[in-house]
């Protein structure tokens, strides 16, 4: 049931980014796993950047799918972010404590277009978040 | 003097049996969610759910049914109070720790990407988890939640 989730890319410089769109459960994250991979193993890119804003549902298929992508792009030895996760997965992600494994960012604008983020600089100077179950956010989700 | 506590008086109650297969995953969580929107839930209360749901059901056709093919039932039932009851029942493997599964991060399935997250989801989406398995024999899992009143009378 391809229809329930869809996975567009797009490239910025050295970096992927990958918008998931529909329901992120067991029956779609295995499909979601072997494109992103396909696509990560074809592009080696140093960055990915997972943007979740239009996501409707996210179970721990989703969590899992996150945690196995991180693997995937340490192993490549690049870097991964979450963008502007929606509604429906913000609470699952905060429950998890997913900020202390992965920089989950916010972005207003596209970021393929305007935002291109500079291959292999660290945007964040702060060290590692301590606080327990906190959503670390650039900036206000658009009300 | 009574010890029993009154038991809350059933409103309404649906189930569906399915097979275990993940297409049914989709389906399941969106069944449940349109028959408790009778009792005007919030957005909020609505996902969360939804997402429980989904993770009880993702057990069933990972675990319980991991090696075999079975069937999943679904009963949802309406409670006086504005509590929603969930039943997730499988004829599996069982769980044969259920301490151990419950545990956050805990997996059995270490080949695969599960996150060992499903108990802790469904614990911390809902106000209370039972969970009674007997190896060899079957799982269920039994979910309430009680909504909110948003402002009724």
């Amino acid at each position: 049931m391809s229809e329930r989730a869809e996975t567009v890319y797009d490239a910025a410089g050295s970096t992927l980014i990958v918008r998931i769109r529909g329901e992120v459960d067991h029956h779609t994250a295995a499909e979601i796993r072997t494109g992103i991979d396909r696509e990560l193993f074809q592009r080696r890119p140093k960055r990915m950047t997972m943007d979740l804003s239009r996501v409707s549902f996210m179970d721990s298929s989703g969590l899992g799918l996150i945690m196995g992508r991180f693997s995937v792009m340490r192993e490549l030895g690049g870097e991964m972010t979450v963008s502007d996760p929606s509604p429906e997965t913000l609470s699952i992600l905060t429950l998890a404590g997913m900020e202390r494994l992965v920089k989950i960012e916010y972005t207003r604008e596209p970021p393929a277009r305007s935002k291109p983020t500079p291959a292999g600089t660290k945007p964040s100077p702060d060290g590692t978040p301590s606080g327990k179950g906190r959503t670390r956010r650039k900036c206000k989700p658009s009300a | 003097m009574k010890t029993k506590q009154e038991k809350p008086e059933v409103l309404n109650r649906m189930q569906i049996k399915f097979p275990a297969l993940s297409v049914n995953e989709g389906m399941a969580r969106s069944v449940a969610a349109v028959f408790i929107s009778q009792l005007d839930p919030s957005v909020t209360e609505l996902a969360d759910i939804k997402c429980a749901v989904s993770e009880a059901v993702t057990n069933c056709i990972v675990h319980a049914y991991r090696d075999t093919t079975g069937y999943i039932t679904l009963t949802v039932t309406l409670l006086a109070g504005r509590i929603v009851r969930i039943e997730v029942k499988d004829k599996g493997c069982g769980i044969r720790d259920i301490r151990q599964a419950r545990q956050p991060l805990f997996t059995t399935d270490t080949g695969g990407e599960r996150s060992g997250m499903g108990f802790t989801v469904m614990e911390s989406f809902t106000d209370s988890l039972r969970v009674l398995s007997k190896p060899g024999k079957g799982t269920t899992v039994t979910m309430t939640r009680r909504l909110s009143d948003r402002g009724r009378f």
